[in-house]
């Protein structure tokens, strides 16, 4: 296994969202910022006492990280660039405790955010990567629902998996989003037969299996568990934590992610197995992928997720709770935000913060992402396993 | 038919999209080398939507497993369905910036 130091002594507190809009003319810095301010509301903190500062977002333009501390008059003695999408909430938790347990930083603003504008989802996609301009967009100009069209085509047939299996994630995940105000599509009920009608996208994809782009943010601290105490912030602990990158290239098409290679390190670091995670909060760009950190993550062997999700219960009061805020399915994908959903989620639920649903009686909660689809397949994976201690 | 894949003189890999080393090796001895274009069609979709409002839809495309061992995103021609072999086209300005169609390998009845 990897050995690994634990993440001994480091708490991750104060779960903030900056609410999803469908469009919005305000850029990323907007959002990132009252990211910023919603932490210290959060908190009660200061301003100057963040000395750490680690960023994800697409629609920054040329600014990074950096140019941030100058936005927001910081002068932080630590600061990360997350450019990994769905799995920078996870990276960005990784990189902060380690700081925070190495004294390089004493609290550390994890932030996500993404404007979205007319043109700018398509103008993200067109100039993604050399390789998918080079090789995915000259074919259809589909953007992601081309490439995971493929992915889940190729999975449906190695492993017997029907649309309808597909459909109950996203139906108990819009049941999950009914009560959490965030979530852009909590109010619309979505029943399996809406979910089979709906119109196709990318087939096998159809409307329900694809993400809204959104603008929106999202964040959480990261500081000692005697600081936590001390400012009597309600927090977690991480048991275990993982991340891998560009897994398994020999691989025809995706048909498993690099959770696979390392989820026996996540275990035994946190000294527990899957089933002690009272839930679960997947990446979910695409219901197939959702699938697959069903299975790469412990719960059932591979190809064995269509069979798993027609035997449990997916909602928040179900036996499998799964994306309890409605995941980006309902709630829409605000950029790099997505990649933060599943921590901040999962932060929410095991120290009882949740914007909608309480997952009763969490206390482990597992969270994973998946990111940069810069040729065929998502190249990043991380997962972490949080356990309150509010 | 056939079509140019980027190949290393050094230790033989081939690598698709282009690179500016070898990916395995890591030398810069890269040549643009005649390929079959033979391999098997994995998966397919047809897309109802694109990003470009000029593309024709709805439209079909498939990922393609050379037998060179590389990876191919691949327009679809007639007929031609997951599990079967097929034998890319390419239409190209240059090597860099040739497109695929996969069409049914006739010659592996």
């Amino acid at each position: 296994m990897s050995g690994a130091r634990d993440y001994r002594g480091v708490a991750v507190t104060s779960p903030v969202t900056i609410p999803y809009a469908r469009r919005s003319d305000k850029p990323a810095h907007w959002f990132i910022g009252s990211a910023l301010r919603a932490l210290l509301d959060a908190s009660g903190l200061e301003k100057d006492a963040i000395d750490g500062l680690a960023v994800s977002s697409f629609s920054l333009g040329s600014d990074t990280t950096i140019a941030l501390t100058e936005h927001f008059d910081m002068s932080p003695r630590w600061i990360e660039w997350l450019p990994t999408g769905g799995a920078s909430g996870v990276m960005a938790l990784r990189r902060a405790a380690r700081a925070v347990q190495d004294g390089d930083a004493n609290i550390v603003a994890c932030i996500a955010g993404d404007t979205a504008g007319s043109a700018s989802f398509s103008d993200l996609v067109k100039d993604f990567s050399r390789f998918s301009s080079a090789a995915v967009y000259p074919y259809g100009a589909a953007g992601p629902n081309g490439v995971f069209a493929l992915i889940t085509d190729n999975y449906m047939r190695r492993f017997g998996a029907e649309r309808a299996d597909f459909g109950r994630i996203a139906v108990a995940q819009r049941t999950n989003a009914r009560g959490n105000p965030n979530a852009l599509l909590g109010a619309k009920p979505l029943s399996i037969d809406d979910y089979l009608a709906a119109p196709p996208i990318a087939e096998p994809l159809h409307l329900f299996d694809c993400v809204l782009p959104c603008a929106g943010a999202e964040a959480f601290l990261v500081m000692s568990d005697e600081r936590a105490r001390a400012l009597g912030l309600k927090h977690a602990r991480i048991r275990g934590a993982i991340e891998r990158h560009n897994a398994f290239f020999e691989d025809p098409l995706a048909e498993r992610g690099g959770w696979a290679m390392d989820r026996d390190a996540l275990y035994a670091q946190a000294g527990l197995g899957p089933d002690a995670v009272d839930c679960l909060q997947t990446y979910d760009d695409y219901p197939v992928i959702v699938a697959m950190q069903i299975e790469d993550l412990g719960f059932c062997g591979k190809g064995e997720a269509p069979a798993f999700l027609r035997a449990h219960d997916l909602t928040v009061e179900g036996d499998f709770p799964h994306n309890s805020c409605g995941g980006q399915l309902s709630c829409g994908q605000a950029g790099a935000a997505g990649g933060f959903l599943p921590v901040v989620e999962a932060l929410r639920q095991v120290t009882r913060q949740p914007l909608g649903r309480q997952v009763p009686g969490a206390r482990i909660a597992l969270a994973s992402g998946y990111g940069m689809v810069t040729y065929d397949r998502c190249l990043a994976s991380g997962a972490v396993l949080l356990e309150g201690m509010a | 038919m056939t079509i140019r894949l980027q190949t290393c003189t050094a230790c033989g890999a081939h690598q698709y999209p282009a690179r500016d080393l070898c990916r395995t090796c890591l030398r810069d001895e890269l040549i643009w080398a005649d390929d079959s274009g033979r391999g098997r069609l994995l998966a397919a979709t047809t897309l109802h939507r694109s990003l470009d409002p000029a593309t024709a839809l709805p439209l079909g495309i498939g990922a393609v497993a050379l037998d060179a061992g590389v990876r191919v995103i691949a327009f679809l021609g007639h007929g031609v369905q997951p599990g079967d072999r097929v034998v890319l086209h390419a239409a190209a300005d240059t090597e860099e910036n040739q497109i695929f169609t996969a069409e049914r390998d006739s010659s592996d009845a």
